[in-house]
């Protein structure tokens, strides 16, 4: 699969929110969106399937433009996973995620719809919540549950709006991991959105960086999360230091003056409380 | 501010003008003469101080004082609720009042001295309060968020409804129709003491939603913020709501239900001084005043026995409701409508 | 091993279907008996006479004129039996109607008059009624249904055309909705008060909703609209499901969303229309039962479609057996009956609603 953007632009009223944009994207992969927030990174995405049309410019799929691909069939090759879901109605899991059957099956859920339902809960670990209820889960459940969602769709390119933002550090890993294997072995591209820079540095085989509306940079996570890009986008100075082959951010705070204790300050376990532990 | 200075300037023109038009025409001046021998205590014809110091001032006034506290009354209510559709009657406030009038008029059941003519107005005023209490209580267990407090409102006013439904089917044409007529909202057969407690109560209570206007801005921030600044957002909206309960149950018992003045004059002003409830209450008083007052002029004139002020303020209110809808979509309620 | 969990799982899922299924089998099961039972209330007829009743006719089994059966026959057959079937349709009708307005608006609180359909109805008929003007130029009895049915479905137009310009958003469908109901509402209210009491009693007495007085002729437009919007939201049901995850979801997965809600609503407005200008407005069966309904078997929107038809049914037929037992105390048409069922279930469902968020 690969998606060709061409000199796109997009703005809800006369302000542009995207302008320009030109991006390839092709392979089986995981992208990573970076940028500050309110840049336009979930508008792209929206731009990309068709929840918004671009005020100019073409979107590309395998060379055909989206905006001549019917929703239903679009829907067969884009998945799409928002930032939350809620739902005002009694929804199980299963039913939850069934739905991401829609685009291939009709009005009956057959059986391998309901295999493929639970291969993918599986998958993500969450099969022992199928019969509950979603509202009852927590956030980081939630997150899952989407995922799964877009997974059953089986689509060829899974759009993700910031998949780790509720989870815990264990179950981001596992996130992104997932999605980097599925990129490499099922033959997907994936593409996420993201606000942890080491985590899409880590995981990601190429990044891209988004300033006011515009891409700022694009390539390996070497090329593009340098301090240079870093300070010019989001303002911050850092230090960039080579891990196992792959860029990590060092976040420094120049502003920071004081970095002793202040005297009398303290905090320690209760005497009481540690001898019962 | 210059905008509640204008609404006041207005407000004060167009009660002169109101004095004269209707279907007994009179001119300004003349209108002026007879108000001021009325004040000086000089004899007049019957029927020219009957009409314009009996009839038109009292109900002119009226309608200012009565647009006032609902318009500033929805404005506060919309804040507490953080809803744009609620209104000073949110609390099931008509519903109460018409379950009264209902039984008054057709049972004859009142709470004090039946014989009496304020026997109605009493029953109004304390049924109208009584699907208040229903939510105060309510809220006393449990979380009551905005949402909470609306759909219980909602309820509540379902059964009065069914109750004053049930009423209405057992009497006979002539009570359904005086039963109906009062629950429009009219301004007309205003006299000058009924004026003068609307007065006093509407002063009272915007004043003391005045007091509360920086609570009421914490507020929009959201519970837990509101919390971390020392406001407690359940207590602050439960006195919030009696407050306006009270000013609305009082306004109800004289007029009816008049509608629309409460829900579309608050989105107006806030059109011009923002939802800054320090500006909001004077402006969205300012505001209703002028807009009651108006609508009345039109009923007057409407016809040879006039329209209640209820009807005209609804047609007008609601396609300037439609207009404010389409303008403010996204900008000041945001999404979570 | 990964298999059989499947296996299992698929089985489990495939149990609580059957659960579903056997559910909506007792609701129907149900409502007939309730027909049988609210043909015998208040006649010196029993059960099963209406039973008997209902199987000759069908059967074509005739009896001589004027002998006990015929009269029997005639008696169950053209009085008590029509305003019972049309609880029945109306409430199916209604139930299915709030069934797709809450997935439609995402927006548990909603019912089939969301969209101002109630008000549109009224002005239509109380029209007819004050002034003799009818939107159809029909006049008498005919008139006042056929107003209100043209009157039911200029809210829906409206909002369907304004949302058009200003954002197809579930929002700005409600507050439209809203304000569009308070306009026609103050219109009706200028027309009643400016009526003569005798009409005012007899506009008012519309508004409520009643089926008493109703015939065999009122039956077989709206049954066919019924019948028709029944199957028509059946099949559209799962993607019915897709609204209730939000419009970007929908989207995503393949529902051309402002399309979809568009013919959905025009959907609703005939069918709602069809009802209320023979019945009036009925409250809280649309808003209720699909709530008793997901509460029972989930949300899955194939099911709860022919669940809510056929507990909407009973619940209608039951509140309007609740009206014919109350006959000796005075005359309680079915619409007030479903105010007092209604008003406290309805209260119950917020209170125990855990945010209550979401609900304008």
């Amino acid at each position: 699969m690969k998606i060709d953007i061409k000199e796109m632009g997009f703005g809800y009223t006369a302000t542009p929110v995207l302008k320009g944009i030109n991006l390839a994207i092709g392979g089986n992969q995981l992208v990573s969106i970076l940028g500050p927030n309110g840049v336009g990174k979930s508008t792209l995405i929206h731009c990309i399937n068709k929840i918004l049309s671009p005020k100019e410019g073409v979107v590309l799929l395998n060379d055909v433009d989206v905006s001549e691909i019917t929703i239903k069939d679009l829907a067969k090759e884009i998945g799409y996973v928002p930032y939350s879901t809620t739902t005002s109605f009694p929804l199980s899991v299963v039913d939850t995620v069934l739905m991401g059957r829609h685009p291939h099956s009709k009005w009956k859920t057959t059986d391998e719809d309901l295999q493929k339902v639970y291969e993918t809960l599986d998958l993500l670990g969450i099969e022992h919540l199928a019969m509950r209820s979603f509202n009852q889960l927590s956030a980081g459940q939630h997150q899952k549950v989407m995922l799964a969602r877009g997974l059953v769709q089986e689509p060829k390119v899974l759009l993700l709006d910031e998949p780790t933002a509720n989870l815990d550090i264990k179950h981001q890993m596992e996130v992104a991991r997932i999605m980097r294997d599925l990129a490499h072995e099922k033959g997907i591209t994936v593409i996420m959105i993201s606000h942890d820079i080491n985590i899409a540095a880590t995981y990601s085989d190429n990044v891209i960086l988004m300033y006011e509306g515009s891409i700022f940079a694009v390539g390996t996570p070497h090329e593009v999360i340098t301090k240079e890009n870093i300070k010019k986008v989001y303002g911050v100075e850092s230090e960039v230091v080579d891990f196992r082959g792959k860029p990590h951010l060092v976040l420094i705070d120049e502003k920071l003056k004081n970095l002793e204790l202040p005297k009398d300050s303290y905090v320690s376990m209760r005497a009481q409380e540690t001898a019962a532990r | 501010m210059i905008f509640f200075l204008l609404c006041i300037i207005g407000s004060v023109f167009l009660f002169v003008y109101s004095l004269g038009v209707g279907h007994f025409d009179c001119g300004i001046l003349e209108a002026f003469d007879i108000i001021g021998k009325s004040l000086r205590g000089e004899e007049l014809a019957r029927q020219t101080k009957h009409i314009i110091w009996y009839g038109r001032t009292p109900s002119g006034l009226m309608a200012i004082a009565a647009g006032a506290i609902l318009a500033a009354g929805g404005g506060v209510m919309q804040t507490l609720l953080r809803n744009p559709l609620a209104d000073p009657y949110s609390m099931g406030i008509s519903s109460g009042a018409l379950f009264g009038v209902s039984i008054a008029v057709i049972m004859g059941i009142s709470i004090y001295d039946s014989s009496q003519s304020y026997a109605v107005i009493l029953n109004a005023f304390v049924f109208a309060l009584v699907p208040m209490a229903i939510i105060l209580m309510a809220s006393r267990r449990g979380d009551m968020t905005p949402s909470k407090i609306i759909l219980t409102g909602i309820a509540v006013m379902f059964v009065f409804s069914a109750f004053s439904t049930t009423l209405m089917l057992t009497t006979d044409s002539e009570t359904l129709a005086t039963v109906y007529s009062w629950r429009v909202g009219t301004l007309d057969g205003i006299s000058w003491a009924s004026l003068g407690i609307v007065s006093v109560v509407g002063v009272i209570g915007i004043s003391f939603l005045l007091t509360q206007a920086r609570k009421y801005n914490v507020m929009t921030a959201g519970d837990n913020s509101a919390k971390s600044m020392g406001v407690d957002p359940k207590r602050t909206t439960l006195v919030g709501m009696t407050v306006i309960s009270l000013m609305t149950a009082t306004v109800v018992c004289f007029t009816g239900t008049i509608g629309f003045v409460g829900l579309v004059g608050p989105h107006i002003a806030r059109l011009f001084v923002g939802s800054e409830s320090k500006f909001l209450i004077p402006a969205a008083a300012g505001f209703g005043g002028i807009f009651l007052l108006a609508s009345s002029c039109v009923a007057r004139v409407s016809g040879p026995l006039g329209l209640p002020v209820g009807v005209i303020s609804a047609m007008v209110g609601c396609p300037l409701f439609i207009i404010i809808l389409v303008k403010m979509r996204s900008n000041v309620w945001g999404s979570g409508v | 091993m990964e298999k059989t969990v499947g296996a299992d799982a698929v089985w489990a899922y495939r149990k609580d279907v059957a659960k579903r299924i056997s559910f909506i089998t007792i609701c129907i099961v149900s409502v007939f008996f309730v027909i049988l039972l609210s043909g015998s209330i208040g006649t010196t007829y029993g059960f099963w006479d209406v039973y008997e009743v209902i199987y000759e006719r069908i059967m074509g089994i005739t009896h001589p004129t004027a002998s006990p059966e015929w009269w029997r026959s005639h008696y169950i057959w053209n009085n008590s039996l029509p305003p019972i079937i049309i609880s029945v349709i109306a409430g199916a009708g209604l139930a299915i109607g709030g069934t797709v307005m809450q997935s439609l608006m995402g927006n548990p609180l909603a019912d089939p008059y969301t969209t101002g359909i109630s008000s549109g109805a009224s002005l239509g008929a109380v029209s007819a009624i004050v002034t003799g003007f009818t939107f159809s130029s029909i006049s008498g009895e005919m008139g006042i249904v056929s107003s209100a049915f043209l009157g039911a479905l200029i809210p829906a137009f409206l909002v369907i055309f304004l949302t058009r310009f200003v954002g197809n958003s579930p929002t700005t469908m409600i507050l439209i909705g809203v304000a569009i109901s308070y306009f026609f509402n103050s219109m009706v209210t200028y027309l009643m008060i400016t009526t003569d009491t005798d009409k005012l009693q007899e506009a008012f007495l519309w508004q409520i909703g009643s089926v008493s007085g109703t015939g065999w002729g009122d039956i077989p437009l709206m049954l066919t609209i019924v019948v028709f919007s029944g199957i028509a939201v059946g099949l559209v049901s799962n993607k019915l499901n897709l609204m209730m995850l939000g419009d970007k979801s929908a989207k995503s997965m393949g529902l051309d969303i402002e399309n979809f809600r568009t013919l959905c609503l025009l959907l609703l407005a005939f069918l709602v229309a069809s009802i209320i200008s023979y019945t009036g407005i009925i409250g809280f069966v649309g808003l209720i039962t699909p709530h008793v309904v997901r509460f029972i078997i989930g949300g899955d929107n194939r099911f709860v479609a022919p669940a809510s038809v056929a507990m909407g049914a009973f619940i209608l037929v039951s509140a309007n057996l609740i009206s014919n037992l109350l006959m000796p105390i005075g005359d309680i048409p079915i619409g007030v009956v479903m105010s007092f069922v209604g008003a406290p279930i309805f209260l119950y469902l917020i209170l125990r609603s855990k945010a209550g968020r979401d609900m304008f």
